[in-house]
């Protein structure tokens, strides 16, 4: 690759994948897998590579779950864009919408707890959360608009 | 979902054998478990060296394994790799589960807690 055209792709906002698939595992999974091979491009740290892939998998797994209540057939619609200092991710579902209209409030559990008492679940919107910056849900015209930004360690650099 | 156990010393050692434990396996793994720990009277370690992947279900699945122990058994986690390790303190289930460096450690001084 020229230099002039690695310093376009540092610059400009570039749309790196726009994938639309369904919500059965199936589909899900070969769609996480095609974004985390377009990832990859951008030579991530392994921890980056890891923390997209967690939070996508969270976001993406709560649409099948809350969205669609695990219908195999709901359309996903997942779009990531390069900016200059981050990756832009936004997924539409035509799904339920998110309860109370917005993401769920903030949850802390107390892990001082009994072993009987301790959550199985109720972990993916602290992760959503922990890992994504600029966390935004919009109700429109039927359906759940979830965009968040990653930030990586060396994207801003340009490489 | 592949779960091999062995005991050592009086630990009960399960090995899971799946680079991912994700919401596909979460509820296999978690009957799995059942299955592999129902008598056990003493410590669990499952260890995760071969894991590279844990998402909120799979994480759930371990807590539940946790949960569903006979009364007197303790489960512990051994050799979690960077992203498994990673999702465990960003939920605080670190502070949940005794976490060692790897197998060796779970059985000398070197015991690591979260």
């Amino acid at each position: 690759m020229k230099s002039m055209t690695k310093r376009q792709s540092a610059t400009d906002n570039l749309t790196l994948l726009h994938l639309h698939f369904a919500s059965d595992p199936e589909s899900v999974g070969s769609a996480l897998e095609s974004t985390m091979t377009v990832l990859a491009t951008l030579e991530l740290s392994d921890d980056d590579q890891s923390t997209s892939e967690l939070i996508l998998t969270e976001a993406i797994n709560n649409i099948v779950d809350h969205a669609y209540h695990e219908s195999l057939d709901g359309p996903i619609e997942l779009i990531l864009v390069r900016a200059e200092s981050h990756v832009h991710c936004d997924l539409t579902d035509k799904g339920y919408p998110m309860p109370a209209g917005n993401i769920p409030a903030q949850k802390t559990h107390d892990l001082n707890c009994a072993v009987a008492n301790l959550p199985e679940g109720g972990f993916g919107w602290n992760i959503i959360r922990e890992l994504g910056k600029n966390i935004k849900y919009r109700r429109l015209n039927g359906e759940n608009h979830l965009s968040f930004d990653l930030y990586f360690k060396d994207l801003a650099i340009g490489n | 979902m592949n779960l091999i156990a062995e005991m050592r010393d009086g630990t009960l050692i399960v090995t899971a054998g799946e680079d991912r434990i994700n919401a596909a396996g979460a509820v296999q793994f978690k009957d799995r478990m059942r299955e592999l720990t129902q008598n056990a009277s003493a410590r669990v370690l499952l260890n995760l060296e071969h894991v590279t992947f844990v998402d909120s279900s799979g994480l759930g699945a371990i807590v539940g394994s946790l949960k569903q122990l006979p009364q007197n058994a303790t489960l512990e986690l051994a050799a979690l790799t960077p992203a498994v390790d990673k999702v465990f303190r960003l939920t605080r289930m670190d502070s949940v589960f005794t976490i060692h460096l790897d197998i060796d450690a779970a059985f000398g001084e070197n015991r690591q807690t979260g």
